[in-house]
């Protein structure tokens, strides 16, 4: 098969010494790059563009790629240890896997996270391989009224991810949606809400505000009560490896976060990070013990992790498929190429057969390099939860500090680290759940542009979204799902009633 | 003495983890000025994000400007509002040459006049060189019935207000370009806004979202040699090498010249000796076939124009002066 040879073809490039050496420098950075907060893949391959003028075309791409996906695998490991997202797509991870470290099982929520990411990530490969052409065609059929109906239904499923009291939580959802709308409007480049404060033209950051809501606010309040958290867990070697019934309940949401996570990642823009929230709404929907998510599920580690990495590869498609980069890393990714000469485009994957094929077989060698990083380092990672808090808090407190500036190089950042991190205490003692904002920030910019420019394009009529065939078809479902939690909450009440 | 082995580990990684953080945050200190220059390295700060067109052109001019002072010029993003917030920072800078920006037409014409602005695009700059220019382009898709700009502007003069037309930049450049053409050929368009770069305006013309999308030619150009875009007008004094058989708006009888300048410029009271050594070894920079090489890769080769630091300038303040009144007309300063 035609597939298969290609394939064959692409691995006996990717397995010369300088590619191999490449991808294994490339997964490396990744995941240094994913454990430590703030500095991101787009960073980091940014940085690294100037080393790749000397590389020939497919090495550099194999390294950039590799910083890309590998930084996927890092992302969870803060998460999970110290409750701070390491990227943006792991902030979903924090919910459940702290609470997991909290019962000294971070060695399990660890493993769970590198597996799933191995299949996913593989598995991501596959669907990039075999269907990148049509997809990539199929991803231009979705335009502003098409992206407005997702972020609607997203908005529907995801507003109230922790399952507290509705209101509670789209209160909290709402805000996160007027935040979002701080800062330079794209569309029309007027200032909004920035009241003459030029770092606030930037608009809030999606990371000083995650690690704000979920690291500093735990800060904080380990700081309000320091007496609090004496008691250490005591955990054996043998236990931080997952335990057989921990691997069982994992399976099933790695292989949905896989097949999720991959048509997620066409989406422009925060795909990663949608693709990890819908993985823990689907998984919670689905669990039988749905009240045990938000304390320590693994199946809310498993299906996110699994799924950011399937998102990573998905987001690869329109990239190498029309030469659009939906993502911003995947724009550096074609800065990197087009440093080689080399343009992406409608003929890229015919036009450059072998590079494309060497990418893949690299992705496939990356993935599994990741995995055989990873694993011993479970047991390393989780030993750090044994540094005792009087030592461990500062630490992470720097670390987010330096994270935090790192971004743009900025204070301001480090100020709406503070901010965030207080208002989170504010959450903490008001038993709100601080996911819903972050939720509010992600869609609130997708939806707020995507409804807009709908409008614009059709003088004002809101029909207009209804009539074609995509939206129309999200929209319905969008009422279907207001229409059954709504049936469903009436005979709540009913049942509870006839109870009295 | 388990637990202490822990703890020396974390540490560690936690050291290790400050010095990679501090590494990619840019040493930014300045010490005392020495009458040769270079003597430290030099921060070459871009407004736009990395791994963007701006971004690489910078680090292509670093990579060379690097080998010629003998001294590293470290390329810095600092990224937001249109690129205002490091253009400021630069310009706010000690005027000492260790800190420039690569200078980019937007921060010094559009968006002052669109947003308020923290500096003075006109007095507080000091331009050192123009490195390229890149031109706008008009383009369709290649479904679409017009394959001449006649036929198109006949189409939309009988069909006023059905056309969609896309751009990326509101308030930007490729904006005003499109907006004058508008203007001087009294066309009736619905403008359709996208953020983000290019991609999401070359997305939606290529999914028939827009009919049709102003960008810079080098953003559509594997679409175009691929033939699924097809671009009918440059915004150009003269026609483009990369697109020798795109008439400009000038030969079909609408003035409308307007384009980005890419080059580098620093704050304003820099010492003339400073602006003198980066300019004579930008200039010769241009002329080297390494940087020829880059700047074949970062898509610059064919817009490669040289203008000196005043030329410069004059050209800036010469587009201000046309924005200016366009950009009062579309309501656009509201939020000045």
């Amino acid at each position: 098969m035609d597939v298969v040879g290609n394939l064959l073809q692409g691995f006996a490039l990717a397995l010369s010494v300088d590619n191999l050496t490449a991808c294994f420098v490339g997964v490396l950075i990744g995941t240094v790059v994913g454990v430590l907060p703030g500095i991101g893949p787009v960073g980091a391959m940014a940085l690294l563009l100037p080393f790749s003028f000397g590389m020939d075309a497919g090495t550099s791409l194999i390294l950039l790629a590799g910083i890309y996906y590998g930084a996927m695998y890092g992302g969870s490991t803060t998460s999970i240890l110290i409750n701070v997202p390491g990227e943006a797509a792991s902030v979903v991870t924090c919910l459940d896997g702290y609470q997991m470290a909290k019962k000294g099982r971070a060695g399990a929520a660890l493993a769970v996270a590198g597996i799933g990411s191995w299949v996913a990530g593989t598995v991501g490969v596959v669907f990039l391989m075999l269907f990148a052409p049509p997809l990539g065609k199929a991803a231009l059929a979705f335009g502003p009224p098409e992206y407005f109906a997702i972020s609607f239904v997203g908005m529907l499923l995801l507003s109230n991810l922790s399952g507290d009291s509705f209101v509670k939580s789209f209160l909290v959802f709402m805000l996160g949606m007027m935040i979002s709308t701080i800062g330079i409007d794209v569309l029309t480049g007027f200032n909004r809400l920035s009241f003459g404060v030029l770092e606030l033209t930037r608009g809030i950051e999606f990371l000083p505000c995650a690690m704000g809501l979920f690291g500093m606010a735990e800060v904080f309040a380990i700081a309000v009560q320091p007496y609090s958290v004496g008691e250490m867990i005591k955990v054996r070697f043998r236990e931080l490896y997952p335990s057989r019934e921990e691997l069982k309940k994992s399976v099933w949401p790695i292989v949905r976060g896989s097949l999720i996570g991959f048509p997620i990642g066409l989406i422009p823009g925060p795909a990663a990070i949608l693709s990890s929230l819908v993985s823990y709404r689907l998984e919670k929907g689905l669990s039988r013990r749905p009240e045990e998510f938000g304390k320590g599920a693994i199946e809310g580690v498993a299906g996110p992790e699994s799924a950011n990495n399937a998102a990573s590869a998905g987001a690869m498609v329109p990239l190498l498929a029309l030469g659009i980069p939906f993502a911003p890393a995947t724009a550096v990714l074609l800065g990197g190429l087009m440093l080689h000469g080399v343009a992406p485009g409608p003929t890229f994957i015919t036009g450059n057969a072998h590079l494309f094929w060497l990418v893949v077989a690299s992705m496939y060698i990356g993935n599994f390099m990741l995995l055989v990083l990873n694993l011993p380092l479970v047991g390393f990672f989780a030993s750090l939860t044994k540094v005792p808090p009087k030592i461990l808090i500062p630490v992470v407190t720097a670390i987010m500090f330096v994270g935090a500036y790192s971004l743009n190089n900025s204070l301001f950042d480090i100020f709406m680290l503070l901010v965030f991190g207080l208002l989170g205490l504010a959450f903490k003692y008001m038993n709100y759940s601080a996911t819903p904002l972050l939720v509010g920030l992600v869609l609130g910019p997708v939806f707020e542009k995507s409804l807009r420019q709908g409008l614009i394009m059709a003088d004002g009529n809101f029909m207009f979204f209804l009539q074609r065939p995509i939206s129309g078809t999200l929209l319905a479902v969008a009422a279907l799902i207001v229409v059954w939690t709504a049936y469903g909450a009436i005979r709540k009440r009913g049942r509870i009633v006839t109870g009295e | 003495m388990k637990s202490r082995k822990v703890f020396l580990w974390a540490v560690a990684l936690v050291v290790i983890a400050s010095l990679v953080a501090a590494g990619c945050g840019g040493a930014k200190e300045t010490k005392k000025e020495q009458p040769k220059y270079p003597t430290k390295p030099i921060t070459l700060v871009c407004q736009y994000a990395a791994g963007g067109s701006t971004d690489l052109l910078a680090r292509a001019l670093a990579n060379s400007l690097t080998k010629k002072l003998g001294q590293p010029v470290v390329v810095e993003n600092k990224v937001g509002a249109s690129g205002t917030i490091g253009t400021d920072a630069v310009l706010k800078s000690k005027p000492d040459g260790y800190t420039l920006l690569t200078s980019s037409t937007g921060n010094f014409t559009s968006t002052p006049l669109v947003q308020k602005v923290p500096y003075d695009p006109n007095k507080d700059v000091r331009h050192i060189i123009n490195i390229a220019t890149h031109q706008i382009v008009l383009v369709v898709h290649a479904d679409s019935p017009w394959k001449t700009a006649e036929e198109f502007i006949a189409y939309v003069k009988a069909n006023p207000g059905k056309l969609k037309y896309g751009q990326n930049s509101p308030g930007g450049t490729t904006h005003m370009a499109m907006e004058s053409f508008r203007k001087a050929a009294a066309l009736d368009m619905k403008m359709v806004p996208f953020g983000g770069g290019a991609a999401e305006v070359v997305a939606a013309l290529l999914g028939k979202h827009v009919d049709v999308a102003v960008m810079h030619p080098q953003e559509a150009g594997e679409h175009l040699t691929a033939g699924k875009l097809r671009a009918l007008l440059v915004f150009a004094d003269k026609r483009i090498k990369p697109l020798p058989d795109v008439p400009t708006a000038k030969e079909k009888g609408y003035n409308v010249v307007m384009g980005v300048t890419k080059g580098v410029c620093g704050p304003a009271g820099m010492p003339d000796d400073v602006v003198k050594i980066l300019h004579d070894n930008l200039k010769a920079i241009m002329d080297e076939e390494e940087f020829k090489a880059a700047a074949k890769k970062t898509g610059d080769f064919d817009y490669l124009e040289y203008m000196s630091g005043d030329d410069t300038a004059k050209f800036l303040q010469k587009m201000y002066k046309e924005m200016d009144p366009l950009i009062k007309e579309l309501g656009l300063d509201k939020k000045k």
